[in-house]
């Protein structure tokens, strides 16, 4: 099978899942496209390689992850703005309310590129602490703490009386 | 009292939803594939880098160039008109071509070829002049399949090789959309302050289309994009649309969009 053969497999087999993992961090199914698109480009010429590894599933997702990463930061533009959180209430409701698709993608605006990378990689993925750490860069307590910080920025996102402002407290890479 | 696992569950359910709720797009493979492999292929035809969609195909401004764009920086740094009118003799020229087949009959868009990395040299970096006219206004065709920017930064700006972007299909639908959605700029002679003249041109690519549909947004004066032959329309939201992607302006001095 050609590089080209062997490119085109992968992408039709895989698009799927990338995209959604892209959309996930994203938020965004046309920025979701760009991503993976920019991705899959770059990987292209040196394809041969990326087959070779053990997973390349995983390695282009670390990819996308990384390209996520690198755009958000490079961007700074990033203060959050929520412009639905759900009228504050009980936490039992809150619960609720977060499992609503309109509302957690709000709670995951919220979020730095790095926090909201390593949440999907976590509970979208399932991914553990060691492999999270290997896609962002960093050591496995920093993704501890980047899911911590995480959860409870989009905890304190959920009960936050509507129309309060952000208080900017979470520290943001 | 919801408790911390509980809520990384409710965290983890919603996940799915989301992902659920926005499946992958009919055609993304062949898209993507496409692109990937195309894409690098046509800008590497001319020396182009091959890292990455967006190859900045970095300016090498002579000095000469350098100091044309800084005596034309003072002529130019004057208000303009835009009219349906013939291209302003007195503004910077530009070596990109004209229209191959000229404007099209009827109200279809603008066809010309796509310029190949390098091969825009103007002697200044000013968006190149549209001679606007008739009674249509400036469009390009739905869903293209690609979307190649020609990058101009004004006088003001060190001025080397025209920059080439390369955006994938997802922009290109975005930003071709937004041509069609413009309103009509005001028409009759319309006082432009402020043109530092700087703007892109998109060429719009089609499967199985060998020519580019084309349009010329001016980013600072008027704010208008035009076509050969065609009314002008209103450039706001593709402006905003573009500014995503642009290059860093290269050279001594800024021109940024206003």
């Amino acid at each position: 099978m050609s590089v080209d053969e062997d490119f085109s497999a992968f992408v039709s087999a895989q698009s799927s899942t990338l995209f959604t993992t892209a959309y996930l961090l994203t938020g965004n199914a046309l920025e979701a496209e760009e991503l993976l698109q920019d991705v899959l480009v770059r990987l292209y010429p040196k394809w041969a390689r990326v087959s070779a590894a053990d997973a390349p599933v995983a390695y282009v997702r670390r990819s996308v992850v990384n390209q996520f990463v690198g755009a958000r930061r490079s961007a700074r533009n990033a203060e959050p703005t929520l412009s639905a959180i759900p009228e504050s209430g009980s936490e039992d409701e809150a619960l609720v309310a977060v499992l609503d698709r309109a509302v957690i993608a709000e709670l995951l605006e919220a979020l730095t590129a790095r926090q909201r990378a390593a949440i999907v990689l976590r509970f979208f993925h399932d991914q553990l602490d060691d492999e999270i750490a290997t896609a962002l860069g960093c050591r496995a307590a920093t993704v501890r703490s980047l899911i911590s910080r995480g959860l409870a920025a989009m905890r304190a996102q959920l009960l936050r009386p509507a129309g309060a402002p952000a208080d900017g407290t979470e520290a943001r890479s | 009292m919801t408790d911390q696992r509980g809520f990384e569950e409710a965290v983890r359910s919603g996940l799915a939803g989301l992902a659920a709720a926005e499946p992958a797009p009919p055609g993304l493979a062949e898209r993507l594939v496409s692109h990937s492999v195309d894409a690098p292929r046509r800008l590497s035809r001319s020396g182009a880098s091959r890292s990455g969609v967006r190859r900045w195909l970095a300016p090498v401004a002579s000095a000469g160039l350098v100091a044309a764009a800084a005596l034309v920086a003072v002529v130019v740094a004057r208000p303009t008109h835009h009219a349906a009118a013939p291209a302003d003799p007195a503004a910077p020229s530009s070596t990109i071509a004209s229209p191959s087949s000229g404007p099209a009959p009827g109200t279809g868009p603008v066809f010309t070829a796509v310029p190949a990395a390098g091969s825009l040299t103007p002697a200044t970096c000013a968006v190149p002049p549209v001679a606007v006219g008739g009674h249509d206004l400036a469009t390009v065709d739905r869903a293209p399949s690609n979307l190649t920017i020609a990058w101009y930064f004004g006088p003001k700006a060190a001025c080397g090789p025209i920059q080439l972007t390369v955006a994938g299909p997802a922009r290109a639908v975005q930003l071709a959309d937004q041509v069609r959605a413009a309103s009509a700029a005001s028409t009759g002679s319309v006082y432009c302050p402020d043109d530092d003249h700087s703007g892109a041109v998109l060429y719009f690519t089609y499967a199985g289309q060998p020519s580019a549909e084309t349009v010329t947004v001016n980013f600072s004066g008027c704010s208008v994009l035009n076509a050969p032959g065609r009314r002008p329309r209103a450039a706001g939201s593709v402006i905003t649309g573009l500014l995503p992607l642009r290059p860093p302006v290269p050279g001594p001095t800024s021109a940024r969009p206003s």
